[in-house]
C-alpha cells in the first residue's frame, strides 16, 4: 500500500524494513535548486509586535536617559537591547515544512484511519515555538496517539534546527461518505518571538468511507429472469439444474436428459424437464427527496439516507454475487444513474456511486415516463423510499402502472418523532401516520408490496408475491 | 444573544492549562514590575490593586498594544519614583526591576503566540524561560559592569555619561529601525 500525502516538501520515500530509499528518475535533467532570494526570506518572516515593543521601550528609555541624564534608565534598556541583538543576530530563512500523510485511501464504516501530521524545521535557526493545526470531517473520530487529544486543537512544540515533530492521528470513521483530513496549517516564531513566519498550508487528504452492508439474502425467484446465463431459476423450461417434472421422450430431446428410473418403471422413455437458469436485471431507485431522523454513525441511530445507502449496498452486494446486473437511479435533484453491469467491479463502482448520495429538497422531479423508460421491462425495481413526499408514491405507482415489477423498501426509521412540539403535535402526527398508512395500502392495492428494511430476508416474502404477479397475464394499458 | 454566550462558553471550555500557565506568568511578572514602579509617595493598597488590574488586562490581552502601554507606564513610574534621588538606588534593585520588566515583556510575547486552546509540550516553556533567564543574567552582568564603569568615571550620578550613552544607543536604534522598515517594505 502506498503512502499518500499532502505537503510542501517532496522527499525520497523510505522503504520500511529494507533500509533503502525509493529514488525516482527525474523527467528533466537535474539542476541544483536555486537558493531562495533574500527578499523572499524577508517576506516569509515578519517582525512581531514584541519586536516593535522592545524597540519602542529601548528608544523611550534611552531618549529619557539622554534628556534627563539618568544612567538607571540605560540599565533598564539593557535586557531589551540584549534580547534584540541576540535574537536578530541569526535570522531564519526557511518556512517550516508541513506534511499530512496516510497509508489508507478508503475504509468502511467503523474501521480505523491513521494520518500523520509532520512539522519540520529545515532552517539553521531553532524555532522557539511552532504551531500546527488541522481539521477533519465531523464523522472521523480522530485522536492523537499518546496524548489522546483531539486534533481540533493546535499543537505547539519547540523545534531545534533540522528537527521534526510528528503527531499521529488515528480513529474510526463513523459514517459512510467522502471525508477529508486537512488542510493543515503551521506557523513558527523564532529569535525569541521577535520574528514570525507566514502560515504554511497543506492540501487535504480525501477518504472514501464505504457503508457497512447489513447481511442480506433473498432466496426467492426473480419475477422475470432476463439473460441466458445466471443463477436464478426462471419460469421457462430449458437447460438448467432445477427439476420441473418428467414427461415422455419426444423428438429432439437429449439422451442425457432421460430419466432412467421412470423409464424402467413405466417401460417407456421419459425425460426430466428442468427450468432454465438465467440472470436478472435489478434496478435500485433511491428516493432522495427527503431526509428524516438523526444519523448517529455506526452503532447509533440511522437516518433515512443511512438506511437507503446501507440497504442499497447490501442488495447490490447480494445480487452482484449471484451474477445479476445492477443499476441505480436517483430520484431527486440530480437524477444520477449508474449503468447496469455485473461483477465485482460493478460492486465497487456502486459503493463509490453511493458515497455521493445526499438529500435535497427540489421542486421539479424526473417525470414518471422518463423514469419507466429508463428501466428494462424485465427488471426487478427496488425503490428505497421513506414515502414522506407525495411525489414518491406517485413515482412508485407510475412504475407499477408501466408494468414494472416493483418492490418498495420503506426507509423511514422507526420511532421517529417531531423535533418541534406543540399542543397539536400528537394529533397532527397521528393524522400524518394515518395518511401514510393509507398511501402504503393504496400501493399494495396497485400490486406494489411495501416492506420495512430489516436486513437479511427483508425482501423474501414480497419477492414471492411479485414473482407470482409477474407470471399472470398483463392487461394492455390504454 | 444566546449564540454569542454559547460561543463564549465553548471558548472558555476549550482553554488548556498551558494557556493558563503562560498567562499566569504574565500576570505575576507584570504585577511585580508595576508594584516595584509605584512611587513611594503613592504606595498603598489602591495603587497595588490598580497594578494588579492592569496586569490582569495584560494577561488577558498579551498580543495587544496594552502591553506596550503598561510596560511604558511602569518605566515612567520608576523614573518618577527615583526622580532627584538617584544616589539612593541600590544596583541590585535597579537590575531586579529591569529584569522583571523584561521578563514581563518576554512572558507576554510567549502568551501572545500560544493559542488559548493549544496543546503545548513542556519543552516550549522550558526553552523559552531558559533563554529569557540567560538574557536577564547576561544583562545583569552588562548592567553591573556599566554601573561600575560609570561610578569609576564620574560617580553614580554621571549625567553626562548617561546622556552620551543614551544618544549613541538611540542613534543605533534608529539605524536598526530604518533597516527593519526597509526590509518589511
Amino acid at each position: 500500500m502506498g503512502v499518500r500525502g499532502a505537503g510542501g516538501a517532496r522527499r525520497p520515500l523510505p522503504l520500511h524494513g529494507t533500509g533503502l530509499t525509493l529514488a525516482l528518475r527525474p523527467a528533466v535533467p537535474r539542476t541544483p535548486p536555486p537558493a531562495p532570494p533574500e527578499e523572499t526570506a524577508a517576506q516569509d518572516w515578519q517582525p512581531t509586535r514584541a519586536l516593535g515593543r522592545a524597540l519602542l521601550l529601548i528608544g523611550l528609555l534611552l531618549v529619557a536617559a539622554a534628556l534627563f541624564g539618568r544612567v538607571d534608565l540605560v540599565v533598564l534598556a539593557v535586557p531589551f537591547a540584549v534580547s534584540v541583538a541576540w535574537g536578530l543576530s541569526r535570522r531564519p530563512t526557511a518556512v517550516p515544512g508541513l506534511r499530512l500523510a496516510t497509508s489508507e485511501e478508503y475504509a468502511t464504516e467503523g474501521s480505523s484511519l491513521t494520518t500523520t501530521l509532520t512539522m519540520a524545521n529545515r532552517d539553521v535557526v531553532a524555532y522557539d515555538i511552532a504551531i500546527a493545526r488541522t481539521q477533519h470531517s465531523a464523522w472521523l473520530d480522530l485522536t492523537a496517539e499518546g496524548s489522546g487529544a483531539k486534533p481540533d486543537r493546535p499543537v505547539v512544540a519547540a523545534l531545534d534546527r533540522n528537527e521534526a515533530a510528528a503527531v499521529v492521528l488515528a480513529g474510526p470513521a463513523k459514517r459512510w461518505g467522502r471525508h477529508s483530513i486537512g488542510p493543515a496549517a503551521a506557523v513558527a516564531a523564532a529569535c525569541g518571538g521577535l520574528l514570525a513566519c507566514r502560515a504554511v498550508v497543506t492540501g487535504s487528504l480525501g477518504f472514501k468511507v464505504f457503508p457497512v452492508t447489513d447481511p442480506f439474502a433473498a432466496e426467492d425467484a426473480m419475477p422475470r429472469a432476463a439473460g441466458l446465463v445466471g443463477q436464478h431459476r426462471s419460469r421457462r423450461q430449458g437447460e438448467g439444474g432445477e427439476l420441473a417434472g418428467v414427461r415422455v421422450f419426444g423428438p429432439g430431446d437429449r439422451l442425457r436428459r432421460i430419466d432412467w428410473r421412470t423409464t424402467l418403471r413405466t417401460q417407456q422413455l421419459h425425460v426430466a424437464r428442468t427450468l432454465s437458469d438465467r440472470d436478472a436485471d435489478v434496478v435500485l431507485v433511491l428516493d432522495l427527496l427527503a431526509e428524516a431522523g438523526t444519523s448517529g454513525g455506526t452503532g447509533g441511530a440511522s437516518s433515512v439516507m443511512d438506511i437507503t445507502v446501507r440497504a442499497s449496498a447490501a442488495i447490490a452486494e447480494h445480487y452482484l454475487t449471484v451474477g445479476d446486473r445492477i443499476s441505480m437511479i436517483e430520484y431527486g435533484s440530480s437524477a444520477r444513474r449508474l449503468r447496469p453491469a455485473s461483477g465485482r467491479r460493478q460492486y465497487m463502482t456502486a459503493l463509490e456511486w453511493l458515497l455521493d448520495v445526499s438529500s435535497r429538497q427540489v421542486v421539479r422531479t424526473p417525470g414518471e415516463s422518463r423514469m419507466s423508460e429508463a428501466i428494462s421491462p424485465n427488471a426487478l425495481v427496488v425503490v428505497m423510499t421513506p414515502l414522506l413526499d407525495a411525489r414518491s408514491a406517485d413515482m412508485v405507482a407510475g412504475l407499477a402502472r408501466a408494468g414494472r415489477s416493483v418492490v418498495t423498501v420503506d426507509t423511514l426509521p422507526p420511532g421517529l418523532v417531531p423535533t418541534v412540539t406543540g399542543p397539536w403535535t400528537s394529533s397532527a402526527l397521528g393524522i400524518w401516520q394515518l395518511e401514510r398508512a393509507n398511501t402504503i395500502g393504496q400501493l399494495r392495492e396497485h400490486g406494489v408490496p411495501v416492506v420495512a428494511w430489516a436486513g437479511a430476508g427483508s425482501l423474501d416474502l414480497v419477492l414471492r408475491d411479485v414473482a407470482r404477479m409477474a407470471g399472470r397475464a398483463q392487461g394492455a394499458r390504454r | 444573544m444566546n449564540a454569542y454566550f454559547e460561543r463564549i462558553v465553548t471558548a472558555l471550555s476549550r482553554i488548556t492549562p498551558a494557556t493558563l500557565l503562560a498567562r499566569g506568568a504574565v500576570f505575576i511578572l507584570t504585577t511585580a514590575a508595576l508594584v516595584m514602579a509605584i512611587p513611594s509617595f503613592l504606595f498603598g493598597p489602591r495603587p497595588i490593586l490598580a497594578a494588579a488590574v492592569l496586569a490582569l488586562v495584560v494577561a488577558l490581552a498579551p498580543g495587544s498594544r496594552i502591553v506596550t502601554v503598561v510596560l511604558a507606564l511602569a518605566a515612567v513610574g520608576w523614573g518618577a519614583t527615583w526622580l532627584g534621588r538617584l544616589a539612593e538606588i541600590s544596583p541590585l534593585q535597579l537590575v531586579a526591576f529591569g529584569s522583571l520588566l523584561y521578563l514581563a515583556h518576554s512572558a507576554a510575547t510567549l502568551a501572545a503566540l500560544i493559542p488559548y486552546d493549544a496543546v503545548v509540550t513542556p519543552e516550549v516553556f522550558v526553552r523559552w524561560y531558559v533563554r529569557a533567564i540567560a538574557i536577564v543574567a547576561a544583562s545583569a552582568v552588562i548592567s553591573l559592569a556599566l554601573l561600575v564603569g560609570v561610578w569609576a568615571l564620574a560617580g553614580f550620578n554621571g549625567a553626562a555619561i548617561a546622556s552620551l550613552l543614551g544618544l549613541a544607543a538611540a542613534v543605533a536604534l534608529v539605524a536598526v529601525g530604518v533597516k527593519l522598515v526597509r526590509a518589511r517594505a
